[in-house]
């Protein structure tokens, strides 16, 4: 669990314990997500950082009960004292939407075409809270104002294909925090938009979670988003956490060789005209993870037990996690 | 001008105009002016950046190098000739020179096709060898990107992103071109395989004196990367220098907004800095702004910019920037938008 508030604090708003999404295949069941664990506080901002293929969207969308019935699902996901997991589909339905909330990368392909933009909010709406009509249209157009669209009275009527990629973006936001959620999940909101645009939105969310005090899930491949946004950070590898840090201790001395690796490879790190440092070899699909530590054979810091054992998610300096069987004797420095 | 200095690649007044057609006639509506009078040089082995946003008309500059599309108006020359007069079969000689490395390595590669014909199909095409000659050479190519001979029968699928992208750039070495344009070569890569391939495009440009046109959106790749940096906005360079002095004290108040966007990986600099965050969205090349065409975003517009369109003024450190701040009101004369300016106009 990633504790950035200091012990004796109110109980987590949510806490995820040995989180696992398998999917069937024709021969075998492959386990995508391992027993991923982590927990977050009302008002706070956790980054799960992971490339593609280390299950960090599943995990982020197994807590909606947004996976295909071919997935299996095991663990806890405690939400404000309910239980998600295995939480009946009608149920999970008033939650989603409402209580927790989702933003996801495309908004090119999020929205309706066929509907106004006024019709999706307010539709959202009174599916949770009901009401008149005219009513939801108030609080969308109000929704839209928060989310810094002009004239959202006249926008309201207009159809998806009329705004652009920002402009959509700020509807979905608009969208996922009309019924005020108490946790937003934001799946790469900004990677398919521009630096500048990114920067709004950025800008964007994290005003509203100081205004409307909600707590936030950041899925993201980009740890400059990651710095910016987030109070502590979850590292996923091939399926499973690796490291979990408040920011500044992340961003200043990270524990496990593949966030050291990563935090290293950005263009920052080295004088320019150097060659950048990188990570040899590439992620391994979810059908062939090495055995003992999953990140072994791309390791500079590989010994002989990493290639049988697989390590265990230690605690270390209170409120950090790392797995690895070497994190006592490695340490890892970043170049600025 | 001798042979000696004169510029590998002399882009001068490029223009590309796209009709907007509409209705059972197809009658040209509307027309966007996708790219607008750019002018750049690259030097021999040189790796010049262009970055901007989507729609800013980068990778329209790079096709139209090529003429993968036709331009419509300005001239392209390599080495001194002109690329734009040529057809047929000296049209097809020169393209030698000249190779391209697309974004997406998911697309750009055949997935019927080994990696022996995707990497050989060029010594079919101009050279006419053997299957057995191209072997030998597809072999070289794929030593020269890092990857192994056991490759040579293996089909894209088998793969991974950052593999893809490799065989892509031996593809495009395979006639020793002179020129590479890399649109966008590693945003579709995960971020522990973008800097194998930015290496790898280092290596070569060093090892077999390849100059590059890199064209991408993430401004700290490319400044990385890159001996110059020219910016797009909306169709037009606005801004070129070396690329530290672009990153670190840009002319343009665009180049300025752009660096100050990207998310650094440093949670206390990420507190600290004040970021510009630019109103509004880009305007739409349909109907672009009077005047200077950033205008309608820039935090230190004056009368003048909503009608006059900015020249390009040389800065202090050998650039040019395309903006009125240096030439009328604070008469910047090249010099960096300067810390005093930022908090009067605010």
């Amino acid at each position: 669990m990633t504790d950035v508030t200091p012990p004796g604090d109110p109980a987590p708003l949510l806490s995820v314990t040995d989180l696992s999404v398998g999917f069937k295949g024709h021969t075998e069941t492959v386990t995508v997500v391992d027993h991923v664990s982590f927990s977050l506080r009302a008002g706070e901002t956790l980054g799960i950082v992971g490339e593609s293929g280390s299950g960090k969207t599943v995990s982020s969308l197994a807590l909606l009960g947004l996976l295909p019935a071919s997935a299996r699902v095991t663990g806890s996901a405690k939400f404000d004292g309910r239980e998600l997991v295995g939480m009946p589909p009608r149920k999970l339905r008033d939650v989603r939407g409402n209580d927790i909330s989702v933003i996801f990368q495309e908004p090119m392909t999020s929205l309706d075409p066929a509907f106004t933009v006024g019709n999706q909010l307010s539709e959202a709406y009174r599916n949770h809270r009901g009401g008149s009509r005219r009513k939801a249209l108030d609080r969308a157009a109000e929704m839209l104002r928060l989310v810094g669209i002009p004239e959202p009275q006249r926008r309201l009527g207009e159809y998806p294909h009329s705004f652009s990629g920002g402009m959509r973006q700020r509807v979905m936001i608009a969208m996922a925090l009309i019924c005020s959620p108490k946790l937003l999940i934001a799946d790469e909101p900004t990677t398919a938009l521009d630096v500048t645009i990114q920067s709004q939105i950025l800008e964007l969310l994290k005003s509203l979670q100081a205004e409307l005090g909600m707590a936030m899930i950041f899925v993201t491949h980009d740890l400059g988003v990651v710095a910016s946004v987030c109070d502590a950070v979850s590292v996923m590898y091939a399926g499973q956490v690796i490291e979990e840090s408040p920011i500044d201790e992340f961003f200043s001395h990270p524990l496990h060789p593949y966030s050291a690796g990563l935090l290293d490879s950005m263009p920052q790190s080295v004088a320019k005209g150097e060659r950048l440092r990188m990570i040899a070899g590439t992620v391994p699909p979810p059908s062939r993870f090495p055995v003992g530590c999953r990140f072994h054979p791309r390791c500079k810091y590989v010994v002989e037990a990493c290639t049988t054992t697989p390590p265990e998610l230690d605690s270390v300096e209170g409120d950090r996690k790392v797995r690895c069987i070497r994190h006592a004797e490695l340490t890892l420095e970043v170049a600025k | 001008m001798t042979a000696e200095d004169q510029p590998l690649l002399r882009v001068r007044g490029l223009e590309k105009v796209f009709p907007v057609k509409k209705g059972i006639m197809r009658r040209t509506v509307a027309q966007v002016r996708a790219v607008d009078g750019v002018s750049f040089d690259v030097g021999k082995g040189e790796i010049l950046g262009l970055v901007g946003e989507s729609g800013s008309g980068k990778s329209t500059t790079g096709r139209l190098i090529l003429r993968l599309i036709e331009p419509t108006a300005g001239s392209v020359e390599l080495e001194g000739q002109d690329v734009r007069a040529l057809r047929g079969e000296e049209l097809r000689k020169t393209r030698r020179d000249m190779q391209m490395v697309f974004q997406d390595p998911y697309s750009s590669l055949d997935p019927l096709a080994t990696v022996a014909d995707v990497v050989g199909e060029p010594f079919q095409v101009h050279f006419k060898m053997t299957r057995k000659e191209r072997d030998n050479k597809v072999v070289e190519l794929l030593e020269q990107v890092g990857m192994g001979s056991h490759h040579l029968r293996r089909f894209p699928a088998a793969f991974s992103g950052g593999q893809r992208q490799r065989i892509a750039v031996a593809r495009a070495l395979a006639l020793e071109p002179k020129l590479i344009i890399a649109d966008e070569p590693v945003s579709a890569l995960d971020m522990s395989t973008q800097s194998q391939v930015v290496n790898l495009l280092l290596d070569l440009q060093e090892r077999l004196g390849v100059a590059f046109l890199f064209i991408a959106h993430d401004l700290s790749i490319v400044h990385h990367a890159s001996r110059r940096i020219a910016v797009m906005y909306l169709g037009a360079i606005v801004e070129v220098g070396d690329a530290e002095e672009v990153y670190a004290r840009p002319r343009h108040p665009y180049s300025e907004a752009l660096i100050s966007a990207i998310p650094v990986p440093d949670p206390q600099a990420e507190r600290d800095r004040t970021r510009i965050v630019l109103k509004g969205d880009p305007p739409s090349p349909l109907n672009p702004p009077s005047g200077c065409r950033y205008h309608t975003r820039c935090a230190y517009a004056m009368e003048i910019c909503n009608t006059v369109d900015p020249e390009p003024t040389p800065t202090v450190n050998g650039g040019t920037v395309s903006c009125h701040l240096h030439t009328s009101g604070p008469m910047l004369n090249g010099r960096p938008i300067s810390q005093s300016l930022r908090n009067t106009s605010g």
